[in-house]
């Protein structure tokens, strides 16, 4: 079904399940559950080399490695817009030239919600420098839309504070950033369990991108495969059209010929 | 002379080019990516990159990461952020 891919940056995919590889036990279990996610876009962060040890110890690209899944840098941990290009910049030299950035902000430690003014300060910086910006944002639909007009990949209202669990908080700010949308909406932090993932894309979003829902359950494989089913399943019943919802009952069976 | 790799200070002969600082750093061949003084200095030119005394030197790799987790990952306990503005802004504010 072509209107099942999802196409961010001219670049199509089948899986509307986006991955973080953060917070896993070992790079096994990052392995494991990246490839029980069905995932195709997996999100990594920059940080320093450990200088001076385990020499030989294994890369996370080795277990994810960028020529079978697009690797999605991401500016987690930058609290100004300075940090994050500079963390972009980075991330295009580590990956010979790569474009597609996820960018995020954030504004304090607590909320972990984005700081949107250095967000859309940075958006403007990144777009202007040639990359194909995913950007975390807050739900309010005029921002949304702001980052879209920036000229923004994609936009990633969270649904949730990150790391939270706490579901699909605000759906009609997600509802209307996805109906005012000319770019791809992904619900980029909040989701707890399946059913989360599931509002989110019955809501319309055209994907979801997680790390602790998954990285955190007692059994990171099996939540990994939850999500991805939940994902597939939102997608179709969003697809679908649901039923209208009734006050009172209407039976399913026919009336007629009843022996009884 | 002497340089700040990663935010500590190193010994480094005379001259090294930025390749014979991967190299002495067992970091040969792998994904990275290396800034002098905050410039993006390009794999292409490591081997010719002549550092001087003083030079800050930050070189990057991918590490598991998500949403925003400010720790890391458990298999990189000792990565940090690559600059400490998350304290500055914090206070700031």
């Amino acid at each position: 079904m072509s209107d099942n891919l999802l196409t961010i940056a001219g670049k199509t995919y089948n899986s509307r399940l986006l991955v973080g590889s953060g917070k896993y036990v070992d790079l096994a279990e990052t392995k494991a559950c990246t490839e029980a996610s069905g995932a195709e876009i997996i999100t990594v962060a920059i940080r320093r080399t450990n200088i001076g040890q385990n020499p030989g110890e294994p890369n996370l690209l080795d277990v994810v490695p960028p020529e079978k899944y697009t690797i999605l840098p991401n500016t987690a941990g930058c609290y100004t817009a300075e940090d994050a290009i500079r963390t972009c910049r980075m991330a295009r030299e580590l990956l010979d030239g790569h474009k597609l950035v996820k960018l995020e902000v954030l504004g304090d430690e607590k909320t972990l919600f984005p700081d949107i003014t250095a967000t859309l300060k940075a958006a403007e910086v990144l777009v202007k420098d040639g990359f194909d910006v995913m950007v975390y944002t807050s739900d309010d639909p005029l921002i949304a839309k702001r980052l879209e007009e920036i000229g923004c990949a994609a936009v990633m209202p969270l649904a949730a504070p990150i790391g939270s669990g706490l579901g699909i908080r605000n759906p009609y700010n997600i509802l209307t950033i996805v109906e005012n949308a000319n770019v791809p909406i992904l619900v980029d932090a909040g989701v707890g369990t399946a059913s989360d993932a599931a509002i989110a894309m019955e809501l319309g979003c055209d994907g979801i991108l997680m790390n602790t829902a998954i990285a955190a359950a007692k059994n990171p494989v099996l939540m990994a495969s939850a999500m991805k089913h939940a994902v597939i399943a939102g997608r179709e019943a969003f697809l679908a059209g649901r039923m209208p919802r009734k006050r009172f009952a209407s039976a399913s069976s026919p009336i007629d010929g009843t022996f009884f | 002379m002497k340089i700040i790799l990663n935010g500590n200070a190193l010994d480094l002969p005379d001259n090294s080019t930025l390749l014979k600082l991967i190299e002495s750093q067992d970091l040969t061949g792998k994904r990275l990516a290396v800034e002098v003084n905050l410039e993006i200095i390009p794999k292409t030119e490591h081997a010719h990159y002549i550092l001087k005394n003083d030079d800050k030197v930050e070189i990057v790799h991918a590490i598991g990461g998500g949403s925003a987790n400010n720790s890391g990952s458990n298999f990189a306990l000792n990565s940090g952020i690559i600059s400490p503005s998350v304290n500055n802004h914090l206070d700031k504010s």
